[in-house]
C-alpha cells in the first residue's frame, strides 16, 4: 500500500456502486467472476453448483457469434454484482465489437425513470429518431416535479385507478371492498401512513424521481405488510374521525389473519403501479415501445445491429412491460434490426414483475450467486481495491487508455506492508494485502458480512473501507475499531490479558492476533522470525504493539511475503495441556454452544448490553453460568471466617434463587434486567471467567473432567480471591454504607415477642438474658384481660407463622454451624450473642425509624424488619388501650378502699369485713349466701402487687414500660378482687333489701319517720304506765 | 484434630469463639461449655470437646486444672485471619497427624484430583493408600473445614479445588522477606521452611511446584502480592504446573515479595 496515494484515492475507489466508480478504477479493480449459473428457466435461488465463468458467458453469449436475437437476464441478490458484471461485459464488448454493430448502454445512474429518460434522450441513437412528439414526451417526462406533489400524485392516481377499474385486471375487488378501499386511502390518517419515510408510495415514488435516497435495489410495489393496520395506526384513524367504510376496513386488516387481505390489496394495487408511473410521468404507455422500435428501424435502414446492456432493468419502472415488448420483439423478415439485450435485475423484481409471457422469451439466464468469489477470488478482489487505491489515477488512466490490457496491468510501489502478505495474480503480478492478510479478509467476509451480505458491494463498504479508513487516520491504533469476535480463543485471550495490563491495549492486540493472525496461542520461529498467533514480530512492532509470549511450538502457520508458511499438523493424541488422550472428547454440539455464548459475550465484553432474562439459546448458557458462578461463590467463600452469620448466607442464597429473583449474586454489567450483589464488569477478564463457569457445565457436565479444567480451576479460584472481599461486604451491606443489622431488629423483636406474650413478666429488662430467648416458655396469652389491642397485636404477629420465623431467625444466626445446615446440636456464638442483647436492652428496644431497612433487597431480612415494624407501630396504641381497660378496673379497687395505694393488709382488712358482713347476715338470717374469700386471699400478695403495678403506669408515657407492667396480666390478677368487691356490693345491698322488706312485714306500710311516731305512742304509753306502777309502789 | 483423627465438629469457627470467651477470662471448661452450649438448651449431645481439644493442640489455650486459659499473644486472636496465620505456622508440629498428611497428599496428586471423585468423603480410601494411615469419610469431611480455612484451596460444594493462595501469603509473611528484595527461587523456599513442606516438597528433585502451589503463586502474583520471574543463567530453575494458557511464564527462577 502506498498510504500517501490512498489519503487522496481511497473515497474515489470505494464505491459500493460500480455504476459511480471511475472506468479506470473500475477495469482496476475488476475480478473476473468464475461462480455464474447459466439457466434456461428462471429459479429463484438456483439450486445449480454447475458453474461457469464470465469468461465463457463472454465469449459464448455476449459476442454473439451466432448473431442471433437474445435476450439475457443477469440476476441475483442486491450488491451480488449484477451492474459490475454488465458494466464490464459492455466494456469488453465496446472494444470486441464488430464494425456494424450498434452499443448502447443505459447505466443505472440513480435508478429512476427520469434519469433514465434522460440518459436515453442524451443518446445520439435517440436523437435521430424522426418520431419528435415522443423526443418531446419524454423530455417533458424528465423535468423536474416537487416531492410533494409528485408523492401527492402517485396517491392520487391509485385512487382514481380504484374508482375507475372496469375489471379489465387480473385481479379484482367486488364493488363494496374498491369502495372501502378508496374510502381508506381517502382517509386522512392512512394517507399520512401510507405517505411516511419507507412507506410504499416513498418507494414508488424514489423509482420515478431522481435525487431521491432509497435503497437502489428497491422494488416499486404495494406489500401486504403496508396494509396491516396496528392498534396504534386504528386509534389515530379514530380519533381523527374515520368514514364508517375506511373504519370497516381497517378493523378487517386489523384482526389475526389479516395477511391474507393484505396480500389481495396490495397485489391489486400493483397491478396499476405502471399506468400510475406513466400517468405522473407524464408519458403515454406506448411511448418506450415505440422509442425502442424506432431505434431499431434507424439501425436497420441504416445496416446495423443492436447489442443492449441495460444494467438494472428497474431503473424502467413503470414502463418495464413496453420496455420488454420492444426488447423481445425479433426482427425475422421485419425491417427492424437485430437486437441482444443484456439486462441486469435482481431475484425479487425479476419474480415480481416480469411477466410470465416475458420469463418465458428469455434466451439465457446468467445467475450471480451471493458469494460469488471463492477464497482466492475473495483476496484478489480486496488486493485490487488496495492497488487501485495505491496507484495514481494518471497511471490507471494510462493503462486503460492503451487497451487496459491484463498483462500490462498496473501494480503499485509498495511504500507500507513489504513483508506484508501477496496474493497471485496472472501474468506474474503480486499485489500486497496490507493492511490486510488473508486471515483478516477470510474472517471479516464471514463474520462482519452477514447472509446475504457476503457480496462486493459489502465488501467494499463493511471490510475495505472501513478497515483502510481505519489504517490512514488511526495508524498508531489500528485496529481501532471494536470487532464482536466470534470463535473466541480464550487462551489466546487469557494470555494477552494476562500480559498486558493496559485493557485497551490488550483488546486491540487480541482482536489483531483474533482477526489478522491465525487465533492461535503458539509461537514458533520460523527463518530466525518469531511468529505470534501467526504474525512476525515486526508486525505488532509496526503497530506499536507489544510482544506477547504465548506458547512455544515447534511451527504453525503464519503469513511470510511469500509463499506462505506450511500450516502445522497438530500432534495426534494428546490435549492442549498434554493431558492423557483418554478424557473425552468435546462434543460439537458443547463446543458450538461455548461458542455461540461467546459471540455474545464478546459483543458484552465490547460495550454492547446483555439480556439474561431467557434461559434459552446462548444467553441461557450465560444465564446458567452466572447462576453456577453464584453458587460457586457461596460454597467457596467461608463466611463464618469472614465474619459473616450462615443466617445472613442463607437468606441472601434464598433471595437470590429462583427465577423470579431480580438480584443475583453475580449480575452482568450492562443486563437488560436485574442486579447483583457483585457486578462483573464486561471485560476480558470476565469473560474468561464466565467461559470457564460455561466450560465446568457444558464439557465437564458439572464436574472437573475435561480437558483444559486445570486452567478454568485455576481462572475461577483466583478469580473468587480477587473479588471475594467485595463479595463478603455486599452480602453483609444494605447498603452502599450500612450493614445489613436485620439481627439487631429480630432480637428487639423477639423481646417484644416475649414480653406481650406474657413469657417475660418483669418490669426491667435487666434480666431478659439468652435464656429467655433460646428457652422454651409457655405461652401465656390465653384467656388474659388484656385489651382488645394488646391481642390483635399477637394475632398480627402469628400471621404467617411471622413470630416462630423471626425466633428461628435469632436461633440461628448465632449458631456456629459446620457445613451450611444446621445441626442437631447448637454451639453458640455466644459473645455476639450476648453483644447483641445487650445492645437491644441498651436501646430499650428502641431502634430509629431511619435505621429500619424496609426495602433490604434480601426479603428475609427485610422480613425481619416488617416484622419489628408491625409491632413498633402498634405499641403505643396498645399500651393507650391497656391503661384505658386498667383504670377502669383499678377504679373500683380505688373507690372500695376510697385510696390509690392498697397493699396486702388494707386488702386482709377488707377480708375480715367481708367475712363479718357474711357472718351477721348468717346471724340475722338474711338470705344471701356467703362469698369466699380464699381466691382473693391466697392471691393476696399478687393482688397488691398488681395494683401496685398498675398504679405506677397510670401515668405513664413510655408504651415499653407499660407494656412490661401489663405484661404479667395485672388486670387478670386483681380480678378475684374486683369480683369480690362487686359481689359484695351487690350482696350488701341485697341485705338491707331484705331488711327493708322484713320492717315493712311487721305492720302497716307507714313510712319510716311514721313507724318512729308509731313506736313514740308506744314508749309514750309505757312510760305512762310505768309511772303509774312508781305511783303504786 | 490435628494431632490424631480429624472430627467434623471442630471447625475454626467455633475454635476461634472458644479462644475468644477465654480471652477475656480464663474460665472453667464448664463454664465455656456453658456459653457455647448452654444448659438450657436441653441438647442430647456435645460438640464441646472436640473444640476444645482442637484449640488445645493448636496451643492456643492450655488447659490447667480445668481451666482454660488462652496461651497466645492478644494480637493472634485479633480476628480469624490473624488466627490462621498464627494456625498455619504451627501446622509443621502435627506432620504425623491426619491433616497434614491428606493435605499433602491431596497436593502430591497435582491436577489429577480434578478428574475423578469430586466428594472429598468419597476420597477417604484413596487418601488411606497415599497417606498410608487410616482416613474415614467423616475425617475428609471434617478436613475440608480446615483445608478451606487455612487457605489450602477453594470449597466446591464437597470439592476443594487446589489453590494454596491463602497459606502461601500466610507462611510468606511469616518468613518476613525483604519487600521488593528479589531472592533466587532456592533463597525463597528455603526461607519458606519447614512451614511449606506440607505442599512442596523440595527435597525431591523435580523441581516442579504442584497444581494447587502453582496456582496459589500464580493467584498471588494476579495480586500483585510477588512477581515471579525467569532470568536465564540462573542457576536454580522452578516449573510451575503447565498450562498451556500459562505456559508463557512457568518458569521460575525468582521471587520478589511486593507486599
Amino acid at each position: 500500500m502506498d498510504i500517501a496515494i490512498a489519503k487522496d484515492r481511497l473515497a474515489s475507489v470505494v464505491k459500493p456502486d460500480s455504476i459511480t466508480a471511475s472506468q479506470g478504477d473500475f477495469l482496476a479493480t475488476h475480478v473476473a467472476i468464475k461462480k455464474l449459473v447459466m439457466l434456461n428457466q428462471f429459479e429463484f435461488v438456483p439450486t445449480s453448483e454447475k458453474y461457469t465463468s464470465e469468461e465463457d458467458i463472454y465469449k459464448k453469449f455476449i459476442v454473439n457469434p451466432s448473431n442471433k436475437h437474445q435476450f439475457i437476464v443477469v440476476y441475483g441478490q442486491s450488491g451480488t454484482g449484477k451492474s459490475h458484471l454488465i458494466r464490464w461485459f459492455e466494456a469488453r464488448y465496446k472494444a470486441d465489437r464488430p464494425d456494424d454493430e450498434v452499443v448502447l448502454f443505459i447505466r443505472r445512474s440513480d435508478n429512476t425513470l427520469k434519469g433514465t429518460i434522460r440518459q436515453l434522450l442524451d443518446k445520439p441513437e435517440v436523437q435521430d429518431i424522426g418520431n419528435k412528439e415522443i423526443i418531446k414526451r419524454l423530455a417533458n417526462a424528465s423535468a423536474a416535479v416537487p416531492e410533494d406533489k409528485l408523492k401527492d400524485m402517485i396517491y392520487h392516481n391509485f385512487i382514481i385507478e380504484i374508482n375507475n377499474d372496469d375489471d379489465e385486471y387480473e385481479i379484482q375487488l367486488n364493488n363494496i371492498k374498491r369502495k372501502r378501499l378508496v374510502a381508506f386511502f381517502n382517509n386522512e390518517t392512512i394517507h399520512d401512513y401510507m405517505m411516511r419515510s419507507g412507506g410504499p408510495i416513498e418507494r414508488i415514488y424514489s423509482k420515478v424521481a431522481e435525487n431521491s435516497f432509497v435503497d437502489l435495489d428497491t422494488i416499486a410495489q404495494f406489500k401486504p405488510e403496508d396494509f396491516i393496520v396496528s392498534v396504534d395506526l386504528y386509534d389515530d384513524m379514530q380519533q381523527a374521525g374515520a368514514d364508517p367504510k375506511a373504519d370497516k376496513m381497517a378493523r378487517v386488516l386489523m384482526a389475526n389473519d389479516a395477511m391474507e387481505d393484505a396480500k389481495k390489496f396490495s397485489d391489486y394495487l400493483n397491478q396499476f403501479v405502471e399506468i400510475v408511473i406513466q400517468r405522473c410521468a407524464g408519458i403515454e404507455p406506448g411511448d418506450f415501445e415505440q422509442v425502442f422500435m424506432d431505434i431499431r428501424k434507424e439501425l436497420y435502414r441504416i445496416g446495423k445491429n443492436l447489442t443492449l446492456f441495460i444494467e438494472d432493468v428497474t431503473s424502467f419502472t413503470g414502463v418495464d412491460n413496453a420496455l420488454l415488448n420492444a426488447l423481445m420483439e425479433e426482427h425475422n423478415d421485419r425491417d427492424i434490426c437485430r437486437i441482444s439485450s443484456v439486462v441486469g435485475g435482481t431475484n425479487a423484481y425479476i419474480n415480481d414483475c416480469f411477466r410470465q409471457n416475458h420469463r418465458d422469451r428469455v434466451t439465457q439466464y446468467v445467475y450471480i450467486p451471493d458469494d460469488v468469489f471463492d477464497e482466492s477470488g475473495l483476496y484478489e478482489f480486496v488486493g485490487r481495491y488496495i492497488n487501485a487505491m495505491s496507484l495514481p489515477v494518471d497511471r490507471i488512466s494510462e493503462w486503460v487508455n492503451n487497451k487496459a490490457l491484463p498483462g500490462e496491468y498496473p501494480v503499485h510501489e509498495v511504500a507500507q506492508g513489504n513483508d506484508w502478505e501477496y496474493i497471485d495474480i496472472p501474468h506474474g503480478k503480486k499485489l500486497c494485502l496490507y493492511p490486510f492478510t488473508k486471515n483478516s479478509i477470510k474472517y471479516l467476509y464471514k463474520n462482519e458480512l452477514t447472509k446475504g451480505h457476503q457480496t462486493p458491494r459489502y465488501i467494499i463498504r463493511d471490510i475495505i473501507e472501513p478497515v483502510v479508513s481505519d489504517l490512514l487516520y488511526n495508524e498508531t491504533n489500528f485496529p481501532s475499531k471494536k470487532y464482536a469476535l466470534v470463535n473466541i480463543n480464550t487462551t489466546l485471550n487469557f494470555m494477552v490479558h494476562n500480559q498486558i495490563q493496559d485493557e485497551e491495549l490488550a483488546d486491540r492486540v487480541f482482536c489483531f492476533m483474533s482477526i489478522w493472525g491465525n487465533n492461535e496461542a503458539k509461537e514458533f520461529t520460523y527463518d530466525s522470525i518469531t511468529y505470534i498467533a501467526g504474525l512476525p514480530t515486526y508486525i505488532y512492532e509496526e503497530f506499536g504493539m507489544p510482544v506477547v509470549n504465548l506458547q512455544k511450538a515447534d511451527s504453525g502457520s503464519g503469513i511470510k511475503p511469500t509463499p506462505n508458511i506450511e500450516p502445522e499438523i497438530p500432534p495426534q493424541g494428546a490435549g492442549p495441556s498434554g493431558e492423557p488422550s483418554n478424557i473425552p472428547a468435546i462434543p460439537p454440539e458443547k463446543q458450538k454452544k461455548l461458542d455461540d455464548a461467546n459471540v455474545k459475550l464478546t459483543q458484552w465484553a465490547n460495550g454492547m448490553p446483555i439480556n439474561l432474562s431467557t434461559t434459552g439459546g446462548a444467553e441461557g448458557t450465560i444465564r446458567t453460568a452466572r447462576e453456577d458462578m453464584g453458587d460457586f461463590l457461596i460454597s467457596a467463600i467461608n463466611w463464618q471466617a469472614e465474619g459473616v452469620s450462615m443466617d445472613n448466607v442463607a437468606k441472601v442464597k434464598a433471595s437470590i434463587s429462583g427465577k423470579a429473583s431480580k438480584y443475583k449474586l453475580v449480575a452482568l454489567e450492562n443486563q437488560t434486567k436485574g442486579n447483583g450483589y457483585y457486578v462483573l464488569p464486561a471485560n476480558w477478564d470476565s469473560l474468561n471467567v464466565i467461559n470457564a463457569f460455561i466450560r465446568w457445565r457444558e464439557f465437564g457436565n458439572q464436574s472437573w473432567e475435561y480437558v483444559g479444567s486445570d486452567f478454568d480451576a485455576y481462572v475461577i479460584t483466583s478469580w473468587t480471591a480477587r473479588i471475594k472481599k467485595q463479595i463478603v461486604k455486599a452480602v453483609t451491606q444494605y447498603d452502599d454504607k450500612n450493614d445489613t443489622k436485620y439481627i439487631e431488629a429480630a432480637v428487639t423483636a423477639e423481646m417484644y415477642r416475649l414480653i406481650l406474650n406474657g413469657e417475660y413478666r418483669e418490669k426491667s429488662l435487666g434480666n431478659l438474658t439468652a435464656d429467655y430467648i433460646f428457652c422454651n416458655h409457655l405461652a401465656k396469652n390465653k384467656n388474659t384481660w388484656h385489651s382488645n389491642e394488646w391481642n390483635a397485636l399477637l394475632a398480627v404477629m402469628h400471621q404467617r407463622d411471622a413470630d416462630i420465623i423471626n425466633r428461628e431467625t435469632v436461633r440461628q444466626y448465632f449458631n456456629l454451624l459446620q457445613g451450611s445446615a444446621a445441626g442437631n446440636v447448637v454451639v453458640l456464638d455466644a459473645i455476639n450473642l450476648s453483644k447483641t442483647i445487650r445492645k437491644a436492652k441498651t436501646n430499650k428496644l428502641q431502634i430509629p425509624e431511619e435505621d429500619f431497612q424496609l426495602d433490604d433487597k434480601v426479603k428475609l431480612r427485610k422480613d425481619t424488619y416488617s416484622f419489628l415494624n408491625d409491632i413498633v407501630s402498634r405499641i403505643e396504641n396498645v399500651a393507650n388501650a391497656e391503661i384505658d381497660i386498667a383504670k377502669k378496673a383499678i377504679q373500683i379497687v380505688y373507690d372500695c378502699f376510697d385510696d390509690d395505694e392498697v397493699e396486702e393488709e388494707d386488702i386482709d382488712a377488707l377480708l375480715v369485713k367481708v367475712n363479718q358482713f357474711y357472718k351477721e347476715i348468717d346471724e340475722t338470717q338474711i338470705n344471701i349466701k356467703a362469698v369466699a374469700v380464699d381466691g382473693v386471699k391466697k392471691a393476696i400478695k399478687q393482688i397488691a402487687k398488681a395494683i401496685g403495678d398498675i398504679t405506677r403506669v397510670l401515668d405513664e408515657d413510655d408504651p415499653l414500660t407499660i407494656l412490661m407492667a401489663f405484661s404479667g396480666d395485672p388486670v387478670g390478677v386483681i380480678q378475684p378482687l374486683i369480683e369480690l368487691i362487686k359481689q359484695v356490693e351487690k350482696d350488701i345491698s341485697e341485705a338491707n333489701k331484705q331488711i327493708s322488706s322484713r320492717k315493712s312485714l311487721l305492720g302497716n306500710s307507714e313510712t319510716d319517720e311514721e313507724s318512729g311516731t308509731h313506736y313514740k305512742t308506744e314508749l309514750s304509753v309505757i312510760a305512762s304506765d310505768m309511772d303509774v306502777i312508781g305511783v303504786l309502789r | 484434630m490435628f494431632q490424631n483423627k480429624m472430627v467434623t465438629p471442630a471447625i475454626p469457627e467455633r475454635v476461634y469463639t472458644l479462644c475468644k470467651i477465654v480471652g477475656k477470662k480464663a474460665m472453667s471448661t464448664s463454664e465455656v461449655k456453658e456459653k457455647m452450649e448452654p444448659s438450657y438448651l436441653n441438647q442430647k449431645s456435645s460438640y464441646y470437646n472436640d473444640y476444645r481439644n482442637a484449640a488445645e493442640e493448636l496451643q492456643l489455650i492450655t488447659v490447667t486444672d480445668n481451666v482454660l486459659s488462652v496461651a497466645v499473644d492478644a494480637s493472634v486472636l485479633k480476628n480469624m485471619d490473624t488466627m490462621r496465620s498464627y494456625i498455619n505456622g504451627q501446622l509443621n508440629q502435627f506432620r504425623e497427624g491426619q491433616f497434614y498428611k491428606v493435605t499433602k497428599a491431596y497436593f502430591d496428586m497435582g491436577e489429577e484430583i480434578l478428574h475423578g471423585e469430586q466428594n472429598v468423603a468419597n476420597m477417604a480410601s484413596l487418601m488411606t493408600l497415599k497417606t498410608g494411615i487410616s482416613v474415614d469419610s467423616m475425617a475428609m469431611r471434617a478436613w475440608r473445614f480446615w483445608a478451606s480455612y487455612l487457605g489450602f484451596g477453594y470449597l466446591q460444594d464437597m470439592f476443594v479445588i487446589p489453590n494454596a493462595d491463602t497459606f502461601l501469603q500466610d507462611i510468606i509473611s511469616e518468613a518476613e522477606f525483604e519487600k521488593n528484595k528479589r531472592y533466587s527461587i532456592a533463597e525463597f523456599l528455603e526461607k519458606l521452611r519447614p512451614h511449606s513442606d506440607i505442599i512442596i516438597d523440595s527435597s525431591n528433585g523435580t523441581k516442579k511446584f504442584s497444581f494447587g502451589v502453582s496456582n496459589g503463586l500464580r493467584t498471588l502474583q494476579d495480586a500483585g502480592a510477588i512477581r515471579m520471574e525467569y532470568i536465564l543463567d540462573q542457576e536454580d530453575t522452578w516449573n510451575l504446573y503447565h498450562v498451556d494458557a500459562l505456559s508463557a511464564n512457568e518458569t521460575v527462577t525468582n521471587i520478589t515479595v511486593l507486599k
